[in-house]
């Protein structure tokens, strides 16, 4: 089929409009990311150490909405990755202190992107409920042989003491007795880069389309000749990757890997996190659990019965505002917007 | 010399529950042929389509493709080898713009479907493209509009210009004129003329106006089995087939 050089007039304004739709995406996205390289210079000490803990958090709550949003699959056991590359990340350390540390996450991360692409084979393969209900078996299954392989995690009483006197970030630049300021930069300068990606991936890439062309009607998809499965399953795994990162990173900023880091609570927590600050935004869940941790830690503050207060409000929020706290300020902006358009 | 079928099923036996849907059918349809298939409902025409594109499995016998056997390959496969469909009941991406479902086929027909090494947006001739297949099946003012906003005429010429986009060798249409107005279906054969040019086709469906206007041969269905086949004459005045099929002595 010949292809002529010139864009006819109905498709220049179908690209403004994405454009400017796009544009509007870009700017927020800048703006949250700016925030989180900023905060170190922005936020009282005190309150950095929350920050990081969101930070992690909401990278693993990004993790898990990159097969909720794009594949449409609710994962009820995804701190089955997180968990796994904290445990990891703390064996590494303790096997490898003069390794560098950047090294060590991402073999951390990469073993839970593998752990996802063959568990996914399974998984994936289910939708709705049944997706749901495999991922909640694996994640019990995971959170059973932490809880009862003491020998390798611990069990109980966890892993700790496996954070070198020096952290080997390149070789010749260590940290010796991190504050939590380089604990927080260390974390961001993982963030920034693999979010980046990630996004750019999703949204702007033939394999991001695909995945979303697959969750809509994964029937039509086949018989256009994508590989349904395939799809899935790499999602999946980019899923699990993400949120193996955050994990590894939360052995660093703990210092104490538990079964906290694994179990069935957390699992469910990141799903609040990411419904509070929205799914339907590729950086919602990031935002949703800073909302969270800092909510949680203000309740907390104030009354030992936080966590009704903080259901209760999790409720009011998904039946005023579906979308989250994202989809309300994308409302708002556009409210805000259109007047000067029109 | 003989030209190989470019399709050629033997000995198909495909049963769902208590009975045989298809019964050790064969059927070979050579390249460039434009085949209708007819039968009353439950002939088993589209559990046929669905065995031939992939959907489905055979209890039994083989399906060759170009000499290939693709008996045991899924749908993806079979698209790639040129292999594409259309449905009896819509199948697209609903949430997604007109442009949108095009560009998606056509990214998966250039074989770029599913890489991260591209952006979507630097993508030009991909865009020009779908400006033209959307021309070509009269989508072009709907290019930006949501799916599953559009009119339900609108949606089945989606369908087709996804077909289209696929430059499929051969074309499967499901009932590609079920739910259309009689003036939308006459557009419609316009726009099947225009695209199945140089393809081999097979056509399912009940409107034997746009049966006798895209094919050279039919093949009649009867309870999984090939009652007959022939030119649209040879089966218009065979008497089995107006018994069984369209509806005389039969009170």
């Amino acid at each position: 089929m010949t292809i002529p050089g010139r864009l006819g007039p109905a498709l220049s304004v179908l690209k403004a409009e994405r454009g400017r739709r796009d544009l509007g995406g870009a700017l927020a996205t800048l703006a949250l990311l700016a925030a989180v390289a900023a905060a170190p210079w922005l936020v009282p000490v005190a309150a950095l150490n929350d920050l990081g803990q969101a930070v992690l958090l909401g990278l693993f709550a990004i993790g898990f909405n990159i097969v909720f949003k794009y594949s449409g699959l609710l994962s009820f056991g995804h701190a089955a990755f997180f968990g796994v590359a904290a445990y990891a990340e703390a064996l590494l350390l303790r096997a490898f202190p003069a390794v560098p540390v950047p090294l060590l996450i991402l073999g951390a991360a990469a073993g839970a992107g593998l752990l996802g692409l063959l568990l996914g084979h399974v998984c994936v393969r289910r939708t709705g409920a049944y997706f749901s209900m495999t991922t909640l078996a694996v994640g019990a299954f995971l959170y059973t042989i932490a809880f009862k392989w003491h020998a390798v995690t611990g069990g109980t009483d966890g892993l700790d003491e496996f954070m070198p006197a020096a952290l080997v970030l390149l070789p010749g630049w260590r940290l010796t007795n991190p504050s939590i300021t380089e604990i927080y930069e260390l974390s961001a300068a993982f963030l920034i880069p693999f979010t980046l990606a990630t996004w750019l991936i999703l949204e702007h890439t033939p394999f991001g389309n695909a995945v979303q062309l697959v969750r809509q009607n994964e029937e039509r998809a086949a018989f256009l000749g994508y590989d349904t499965h395939r799809v899935k399953l790499t999602n999946y795994g980019l899923a699990a990757f993400v949120a193996g990162i955050a994990g590894a990173l939360w052995a660093i900023s703990n210092g104490f890997v538990s079964t906290d880091s694994i179990d069935l609570t957390l699992s469910t927590t990141v799903i609040i996190m990411a419904f509070i600050g929205g799914t339907a935004w590729f950086w919602g869940p990031l935002l949703g659990s800073a909302i969270y941790i800092f909510g949680s830690d203000r309740l907390s503050a104030v009354t030992q019965h936080w966590q009704l207060w903080m259901g209760l409000a999790f409720i009011a929020l998904v039946l005023a505002f579906p979308r989250g706290i994202a989809g309300l300020a994308s409302l708002l902006a556009s409210r805000l917007v259109r007047p000067r358009d029109g | 010399m003989v030209d190989a079928p470019l399709l050629a099923l033997h000995g198909i036996s495909r049963s769902f529950g208590a009975g045989p849907v298809l019964d050790g059918l064969s059927l070979s349809i050579s390249a460039g042929e434009r085949r209708g298939l007819i039968g009353p409902n439950g002939a088993g025409k589209t559990t046929l389509i669905n065995l031939i594109t992939g959907k489905l499995r055979p209890d039994s016998g083989r399906v060759l493709y170009r000499g290939l056997d693709i008996t045991d390959l899924p749908p993806h496969r079979r698209a790639r080898l040129g292999i594409g469909r259309s449905f009896q009941i819509l199948s697209l991406f609903g949430e997604a713009s007109v442009g949108e479902n095009i560009r998606g086929a056509l990214l998966a027909k250039h074989g770029i479907g599913t890489t991260v090494a591209r952006r979507l947006s630097s993508l030009e001739p991909i865009f020009a493209e779908s400006e033209q297949i959307a021309a070509l099946a009269g989508l072009l003012p709907f290019l930006g509009e949501r799916v599953d906003t559009l009119p339900y005429g609108l949606q089945r010429r989606l369908d087709i210009a996804l077909v289209t986009a696929q430059e499929p060798e051969l074309v499967i249409l499901d009932e590609p004129a079920a739910g259309l107005s009689a003036a939308e279906t006459r557009d419609l054969i316009d726009l099947l003329e225009a695209i199945i040019r140089g393809c081999t086709l097979i056509l399912v469906e009940h409107d034997m106006d746009v049966v006798y206007a895209l094919s050279d041969r039919i093949t009649v269905l009867d309870y999984g089995c090939v009652l007959t086949e022939g030119t649209p004459a040879e089966v218009n005045a065979d008497p089995a087939v107006r018994r069984v099929y369209l509806g005389e002595e039969t009170g």
